[in-house]
């Protein structure tokens, strides 16, 4: 009986460990608007990779949106290196989940905000976007030009 | 007593701002060649039907219109005036057929934004935009530092009296050169000297933080556009923030400070006149400005515990204070961090500083740094008064590009618009709180969007009401004109119905 209760409170201290050292999940304007809570607390962030992958030295810079911001993230290239399509405007960046540790405003960055990755998963590779071309939008260029070539002879004859 | 404008001087008006929108279509060249290049088809049509919308509406009130007469100081004005409003709709044409924006206001908020170099956006899906599509948004700045006169003056109308005028109705009252259209090609040859160098030195320091060349190019092309023309648009959602690095911000901030500083000045200096850089009163007035800025905003900074270390209050502090004295509006924090972050003290020293602004006959807005000057030395004069004998007799001069004496009539027009600011800046704030915000974030706001800042502590947003949206955009138009050609505006169109003859 001892040993069961003793292996009870073991098991449910290890669950109030982990949930005391889990990452929170959190979105981006919930991380800034409470960022002095979650200074220095690791994190779970979701998002689109954007813009570009920037590697300095053995570390990388890359910039992930959720919608409402894009949160600087630093982590090591190798981690980086997973990260195969960053958004842009021809292409939906890889969905990227990351743990890591949040700055409010970062000692090592001069005071970005930033989160230092722990981890970086791929939720959803990036792919490409189509930018169809609308007929009416060709009818409405025609028409302007044809309106300006009009114009334009119209203007030659009344200055004559 | 009030006469109403003949059939004549619509003409006059009509014809001259013909043309100003047909130079403006031109302009829009550059991005349909640029989404040409992309392969950015959609986005290269849009532009091809903005730019002949341009034409045909510019060709129409030109043969409407035609006259061979020239502009008097009335015209001029209302020209200048009613051209930045055609800009702004004209402008606004890509932006909406771009689909990245709510509403055809929205593309009018960011149209006028940009062309009156304010930086505040409404833009949804800033980091998925098309590389013409940025490429038009900081061109618009690029000319709307210039000036859509000046556009005008340099390619399409004649040096006459009546373009001066026009020159003066889009509140550029200094002629650096002796002709006005000198003065105007001046300040394309002194941008695009500048544009060369600055883009260059953003794109290999771009390069070298870790992204591809042509995009580095880009980048720095970009962000030289923006940043010269103090307008503060940026090709990704987060500000200069996106590039988190020192020596990126180091360089916006040295082309900053050259964006500020009056094209007279300018002009001195390539004319190897050093001394200028200590005798201008505007010079003088923007360093003090600045420092005891800078030192209100720190101390509150400082208070609040918000940065770790002094190189983190630099690049946060210094750079968002310098970025709002210069009238630019880029940002290395978040919006929201102005107001959780900052604080009544540092939140009050960047609205202060972007009140102020940056120099006269630049592309900065603000009360401008030259007004404050001779308001500081106008108000010494006369405690110099008060304290000296009856029969004593005080003058004052300020060195400002050569020496001027302050008469009283010279001091009476700097307090007025002095003064029309501030009522600006009130009454926004005032739209503001009727439409629910808080009065410091909305006096921010306000500041911000007459001032043509573009720094935001979050209330500019697609969700912003539409009310507040067209009070922003009346602001940004007031603050760049500085009030003269719309009060002329205005009374055009009160003569029209109300006046006699």
């Amino acid at each position: 009986m001892l040993k069961k209760i003793i292996i009870l409170v073991f098991a449910l201290c290890t669950l109030l460990a982990v949930a005391a050292f889990a990452a929170t999940t959190v979105d981006s304007s919930y991380l800034i608007d409470n960022e002095q809570i979650l200074d220095g607390k690791t994190v779970e962030f979701n998002g689109e990779v954007i813009g570009n992958v920037m590697k300095r030295g053995k570390y990388a810079w890359v910039n992930v949106s959720d919608r409402y911001n894009a949160i600087g993230i630093f982590m090591p290239n190798e981690m980086a290196d997973k990260i195969k399509q960053a958004g842009s405007y021809n292409f939906k960046g890889d969905t990227v989940t990351v743990i890591g540790v949040f700055h409010r405003a970062c000692k090592q960055h001069g005071g970005d905000l930033d989160i230092h990755a722990d981890s970086l998963e791929i939720v959803a590779p990036g792919h490409q976007t189509v930018h169809p071309i609308k007929a009416t939008r060709v009818i409405l260029l025609f028409f302007t030009m044809a309106a300006v070539i009009v114009l334009v002879v119209l203007r030659i004859v009344f200055r004559r | 007593m009030l006469l109403r404008p003949r059939l004549d001087d619509f003409k006059v008006i009509g014809f001259h701002i013909g043309r100003l929108i047909v130079a403006l279509g031109l302009v829009m060249i550059i991005p349909l060649i640029t989404g040409i290049l992309f392969l950015e088809y959609a986005m290269a049509l849009n532009f091809g039907i903005a730019l002949f919308a341009g034409l045909a509406i510019g060709l129409v009130l030109q043969i409407i219109c035609s006259t061979r007469k020239d502009l008097n100081w009335m015209h001029g004005l209302v020209v200048a005036a009613t051209a930045w409003l055609a800009a702004m709709f004209i402008g606004a044409i890509p932006l909406y057929l771009s689909g990245q924006f709510g509403s055809f206001l929205d593309a009018c908020f960011d149209s006028m934004s940009g062309f009156a170099t304010t930086g505040l956006s409404i833009l949804q899906g800033k980091d998925h935009i098309s590389i013409s599509l940025n490429m038009w948004r900081h061109l618009m700045m690029f000319l709307g530092g210039q000036g859509i006169v000046v556009i005008g003056l340099t390619f399409l109308i004649k040096g006459t009296a009546g373009a001066y005028r026009m020159y003066v109705g889009e509140a550029r009252e200094e002629k650096v050169l002796p002709n006005v259209i000198q003065t105007a090609r001046f300040i394309w040859l002194i941008s695009i000297v500048y544009l060369v160098i600055g883009t260059f030195m953003l794109t290999v320091v771009a390069f070298f933080e870790g992204i591809p060349l042509l995009e580095s190019f880009l980048n720095g092309l970009w962000i030289f556009m923006a940043a010269f023309d103090t307008g503060g648009f940026t090709p990704y959602s987060q500000s200069i923030l996106y590039y988190h690095s020192f020596p990126f911000e180091l360089v916006t901030m040295a082309l900053m400070i050259l964006g500020t500083l009056n094209f007279g000045l300018h002009y001195a200096l390539w004319d190897r006149k050093w001394k200028e850089l200590r005798t201008n009163i505007e010079t003088k007035t923007l360093l003090f400005s600045v420092l005891i800025i800078f030192t209100l905003t720190a101390i509150g900074l400082t208070r609040m515990d918000t940065y770790p270390n002094w190189l983190a209050l630099f690049r946060k502090g210094f750079y968002q204070i310098l970025s709002a004295h210069s009238g630019t509006g880029y940002m290395t924090i978040y919006a929201q961090q102005f107001v959780f972050e900052w604080k009544t003290i540092a939140m009050f020293g960047a609205m202060l500083a972007m009140a102020i602004g940056g120099s006269a006959c630049s592309t900065a807005g603000g009360i401008k740094v030259l007004r404050v000057g001779i308001f500081i030395k106008a108000l010494f004069q006369d405690v110099k008064r008060v304290m000296s004998p009856g029969t004593a007799v005080i003058s004052a001069k300020f060195h400002h590009i050569k020496d001027i004496i302050m008469t009283e009539k010279f001091v009476r027009t700097t307090l007025l618009i002095i003064l029309a600011y501030l009522i600006t800046y009130f009454l926004g704030t005032v739209a503001g709180i009727i439409y629910g915000y808080p009065l410091e974030q909305a006096a921010f706001e306000s500041v911000s969007a007459a001032a043509n800042v573009g720094l935001s502590c979050g209330i500019t947003s697609p969700a912003m009401p539409a009310g507040l949206k067209v009070v922003f955009i009346l602001q940004m138009w007031l603050g760049r004109l500085e009030f003269m050609s719309i009060f002329a505006l205005i009374g055009f169109f009160i003569a029209t119905f109300r006046g006699k003859g």
